[in-house]
């Protein structure tokens, strides 16, 4: 974690907890916006470099990358004991709202008008899934990123293969291919 | 739905590998868990695995909500909340540990070489998430294909919030018309 930037004022954990927790609760279609906000432009925690700077590798690393913010941010402040209290604030509220949704699901899911309700969701939630992958792919700039983009897509689209068997074949050799190529 | 330590043991260790490996996010390892929930343990079927990712985006929260309500459906709310903490705890954990190398390497010709590298896979993740996703929502019906492509049209047209597809889709849904 780089801790060199330590604002004027340490947030104290139970503002860390509820800050986290706040912009959590208020996501809605996605966390990152109001997680931007929050530490950005209302409790000045960072600057909107080291912001872009951080969650760029909270984007890049394995798992959700809200989650990973709130771990790097807990962290800069606390140490462990802040990535701790900061994660909880992340998790906490939508495990509550999971476990009141699983309960109406489990009652109400199966009714007609509900079911044409959810599928209309899913419809309209993998559109958008979609087009975060055509706005992540405007940033693809060589053939052989496109090349690989493809493999990746081809994959897990058409062959079905395990992510991990993937993961495992492609990964090391589009590494390979970036590292040739800027030597 | 009785508790079955089975079950929650394949859900735990699922999660805890799949947290380590998502690589692009949640949402870019939503095939791995189609696979997993739709074809290897034959928990739900396509169409619910669809519903099911719906809801998870209608609540408010981190993407991440659907390995909860996945998790609840195959075994309640224990399966929920181990689901979710499998998940999001190794990765954690990771971004913890690794989070300063990361940075004090950040110039370094192999971190430059290992990030550039991987961007094109998540791209590629990504969009094949989104491929499944559409199959498995839309499930040949033009209507809901119709608002798959609307919400897509609209998304990269406009700055408006992606909300806006969503109530419009569960409008046109509870209707009956998709």
């Amino acid at each position: 974690m780089s801790r060199p930037a330590v604002p004027a004022s340490t947030p104290p954990l139970r503002e860390l907890f509820t800050a986290f927790a706040t912009a959590s609760i208020s996501g809605f279609g996605g966390v990152l916006p109001f997680a931007r906000r929050m530490m950005v432009e209302q409790k000045q925690w960072l600057s909107e470099a080291e912001f872009a700077d951080l969650f760029s590798f909270c984007q890049f690393i394995p798992g959700a990358n809200v989650v990973n913010l709130s771990v790097c941010v807990g962290a800069r402040f606390h140490g462990p004991i802040g990535a701790f209290v900061a994660l909880m604030g992340m998790l906490v509220p939508p495990t509550l709202v999971i476990l009141l949704l699983g309960t109406f699901y489990v009652q109400y899911g199966q009714s007609p008008l509900m079911r044409g309700l959810f599928r209309g969701l899913g419809a309209a939630a993998a559109g958008l899934v979609v087009s975060t992958a055509l706005k992540m792919g405007s940033n693809l700039k060589t053939g052989s990123h496109y090349g690989f983009a493809a493999l990746a897509f081809g994959a897990i689209a058409w062959w079905r293969i395990p992510l991990i068997n993937m993961l495992v074949v492609l990964a090391p050799l589009s590494i390979a291919w970036q590292w040739l190529r800027r030597r | 739905m009785n508790l079955n330590w089975n079950t929650l043991l394949d859900l735990v260790s699922y999660f805890a590998m799949l947290s380590l490996i998502s690589f692009g996010g949640v949402s870019a390892s939503l095939p791995d868990m189609h696979r997993y929930f739709v074809d290897r343990q034959g928990w739900m079927s396509s169409d619910e695995f669809a519903r099911l990712f719906g809801i998870a985006n209608a609540a408010p929260g981190p993407n991440m909500m659907v390995v909860g309500v996945l998790g609840y459906q195959v075994a309640g709310p224990i399966g929920a909340i181990v689901s979710f903490a499998a998940m999001a705890i190794p990765s954690s954990l990771f971004a913890y540990y690794v989070g300063g190398v990361w940075h004090r390497m950040r110039d370094r010709p192999w971190r430059v070489a290992v990030q550039a590298g991987l961007v094109p896979l998540t791209v590629g993740l990504l969009l094949a998430s989104g491929y499944l996703l559409t199959q498995a929502a839309d499930n040949g019906s033009w209507a809901a294909y119709a608002v798959s492509a609307g919400t897509i049209a609209f998304c990269l047209l406009t700055r408006a919030h992606p909300l806006w597809c969503l109530a419009i889709g569960a409008l046109l849904g509870g209707f009956g018309l998709l």
